[in-house]
């Protein structure tokens, strides 16, 4: 999903060739002005970031949860 | 094929509430991301958070009514305190013993020894009788019979129960009244008859077998997005408002007592069944309520064994995720990349 969301990858997605075997292909097409490769690293560093991210949000959020009933929410 | 590495970047930033957050419990709102990052999140909290359970039993006695393999069975499924179980190593990548469960890094051992002697009772085994050589993993409900004796932590005092992961007290006999309502049944025996066993709980992943799983059930659904249209909501009589607000299965509208108008008790009550929608269409009202899912925002409901608290399963699901995503990275001279190596460069 994160790759759809590069304006510049035409096609992307993913296929499992035999559903016992751990192989997955990834197929991703992209238009000149980026790479398969460059969307492709792009995407997952997004998504790390993302994910570290959401990992800070959390530590925040709980932070204030507990701050929340000596406010007398 | 010379490009700069550093693209756009197309991150997202998600939100965070949490509506309730208790040692084994959470409920929290999740937006500004996507079903895919939410079922990832999801499926990594039921069977990739590594915990720690017993999986080797070496059963010296067993003169029970449950053969050696039943037993094993259930103390495999007994809840252990897992809160180091990302530090420890899976003792298949393990370089200080052979894998048997042998060292202190990939392993716990367990022992338990139990004999019905004098008693006409049948001697119940719980989860109380076995017996830790590590203090940091024990069975859940022993970990909670001690923070009982303590006095009672609050619930989300994670210092003070690390605090007491390291400093656990010695068995007091108050604390085991306490533990022995609590304790998982194991066995019962019959005067005369006797378990002895040495137990080894490994880590794992629920993906390898479910008794690793820290999860009981983590769901999230959408948030329900629901619109009244008022100007047509108006051309209803009492009579047929009160038909609207009960052909919900779920009590998701209510009748203002003032105003007898139709309002939204409670959107997430609603369980996309249509029903209401279903209802205003055979009333002849088409669009008189429409509902939408906010595809961007999710209510997560998380519910852990006890092996881990449901902050730790959460925080614990988002790095493992973040591992599984360098997992994919491509090297930088990806020897598999090979053919297609060559054809990007040539393209």
């Amino acid at each position: 999903m994160q790759l759809h969301r590069d304006p510049n990858v035409l096609f992307a997605g993913y296929k499992l060739p035999h559903p016992l075997q751990y192989k997955i292909l990834v197929r991703v097409h992209t238009a000149n002005q980026s790479t398969p490769t460059q969307a492709y690293t792009q995407a997952i560093n997004d998504l790390d970031k993302e994910l570290e991210n959401l990992k800070q949000a959390f530590e925040d959020e709980k932070i204030r949860y507990e701050e929340r009933p000596k406010q007398g929410y | 094929m010379e490009r700069a590495a550093g693209g756009v970047s197309y991150q997202r930033f998600p939100r965070v509430r949490i509506r309730e957050l208790k040692d084994d419990y959470a409920k929290f709102e999740l937006r500004d991301t996507d079903a895919s990052m939410a079922n990832a999140l999801r499926r990594v909290m039921i069977a990739e958070v590594p915990t720690v359970a017993i999986d080797l039993v070496e059963i010296e006695v067993n003169s029970s009514v449950l053969n050696d393999e039943f037993i094993a069975h259930r103390l495999g499924l007994i809840p252990l305190t897992s809160a180091a179980a990302m530090a420890m190593r899976f003792s298949r990548d393990c370089d200080a013993c052979d894998g048997d469960g042998s060292c202190e890094y990939c392993s716990v051992e367990f022992h338990l020894a139990a004999r019905a002697t004098d008693s006409d009772q049948t001697l119940e085994v719980t989860s109380n009788d076995l017996r830790s050589t590590d203090p940091k993993v024990c069975p859940v409900d022993q970990a909670r019979a001690y923070q009982h004796a303590l006095g009672g932590t609050e619930p989300f005092d994670t210092a003070a129960a690390a605090d007491q992961r390291q400093h656990p007290l010695p068995c007091c006999p108050i604390m085991d009244i306490i533990a022995k309502k609590l304790g998982i049944l194991i066995v019962k025996l019959r005067r005369g008859q006797e378990l002895r066993l040495r137990a080894i709980a490994r880590k794992g992943i629920g993906k390898d077998h479910a008794k690793w799983s820290p999860a009981a059930t983590v769901t999230f659904m959408y948030e329900p997005e629901i619109r009244i249209n008022e100007e047509l909501m108006e051309t209803l009589t009492l009579e047929e408002k009160r038909n609207l607000v009960e052909s919900s299965p779920t009590k998701v509208f209510n009748i203002d007592p003032n105003t007898q108008q139709v309002v939204v008790e409670d959107a997430e009550a609603y369980t996309y069944d249509d029903e209401v929608i279903k209802k205003a269409d055979a009333m002849g009202k088409p669009g008189l309520i429409e509902i939408n899912a906010k595809e961007d925002s999710f209510i997560f409901t998380v519910e852990t064994t006890g092996a881990i608290t449901a902050y730790e399963l959460i925080m614990n699901a988002i790095t493992v995720l973040r591992q599984k995503l360098d997992a994919v990275r491509l090297q930088d001279d990806d020897a598999d990349l090979g053919e297609l190596g060559a054809h990007l460069v040539g393209g």
